[in-house]
């Protein structure tokens, strides 16, 4: 049974037009990258249409590149299908910057509390949890696996860091706010509950499996 | 002709290097290809 989403089939009806004389392993690889650069492109432009709707776009776009980086090494739930994708993210990073937006003025990451709880219930949810692979794109090896925890944990560290920087550096607090929205997204999205939300399986695999 | 030589190669690495890492930074995650499977 073809259980290929509209996209993956654009993809490669398009590389099949272009690519004809390529082996069908190579039309593959390029459909599948094609897919990669259509899906995250989509992606980013439903997050800006929506967030320019509600003139958000600058602190939705820091929320989705902080979460972004995060997710490319840690991993996360993934959307059934490409539609539902681009509608989760354009709605939870444009609600992002909004609340980021009208929170700032509360002065919630002035004492710095929010970067000790994010930091320190994020390492402990990477440690837990990391790497969150799918069905789709399985992280088998142990090693692998390990390096991506670690890789993680590295990166996750180095953002706040970054975030607690341009904080001290009087930063519009309602930046640093919706970076560190962005990653509590990233960091909430790798537990099982989301999983479950999204109807995702979800397999625990330890490092040393 | 030698445009679509660079797409091509442009395409592959993309694939590449999105099959190498955990996951890929939008919500959907496209289904990986069987040659690619081995890079994970």
């Amino acid at each position: 049974m073809d259980n290929k989403t509209k996209v993956e089939k654009f993809s490669a009806a398009m590389i099949d037009k272009l690519f004809a004389d390529e082996a069908e392993e190579e039309q593959e690889i390029m459909a599948y990258g094609l897919t990669v650069i259509c899906t995250t492109i989509g992606s980013f432009l439903a997050i800006i249409f929506l967030s320019s709707l509600v003139g958000v776009t600058s602190l939705a776009i820091t929320a989705t590149l902080i979460a972004s980086i995060l997710k490319i090494f840690s991993g996360g739930v993934h959307a059934a299908n490409f539609r539902n994708c681009a509608t989760i993210s354009a709605i939870v990073f444009t609600t992002i910057g909004w609340f980021s937006y009208h929170a700032s003025s509360l002065n919630i990451i002035e004492n710095n509390l929010l970067f000790l709880i994010i930091f320190i219930s994020g390492t402990y949810i990477l440690y837990l949890y990391a790497p969150a692979d799918v069905e789709e794109k399985p992280l088998n090896s142990a090693k692998k696996r390990k390096k991506a925890k670690i890789y993680s944990i590295v990166i996750f560290s180095c953002l706040n860091l970054f975030l607690l920087i341009l904080s001290l550096n009087q930063v519009d607090n309602s930046y640093v706010l919706a970076g560190l929205l962005g990653m509590f997204w990233t960091l909430f999205s790798m537990t099982p509950v989301v999983y479950r939300l999204f109807n995702r399986k979800y397999v625990r695999r330890r490092c040393n499996q | 002709m030698k445009g679509k030589k660079v797409i091509a190669k442009v395409l592959k690495k993309i694939a590449h290097k999105s099959s190498s890492c955990t996951s890929g930074v939008s919500v959907y995650e496209p289904k990986l290809p069987k040659a690619l499977k081995k890079d994970k």
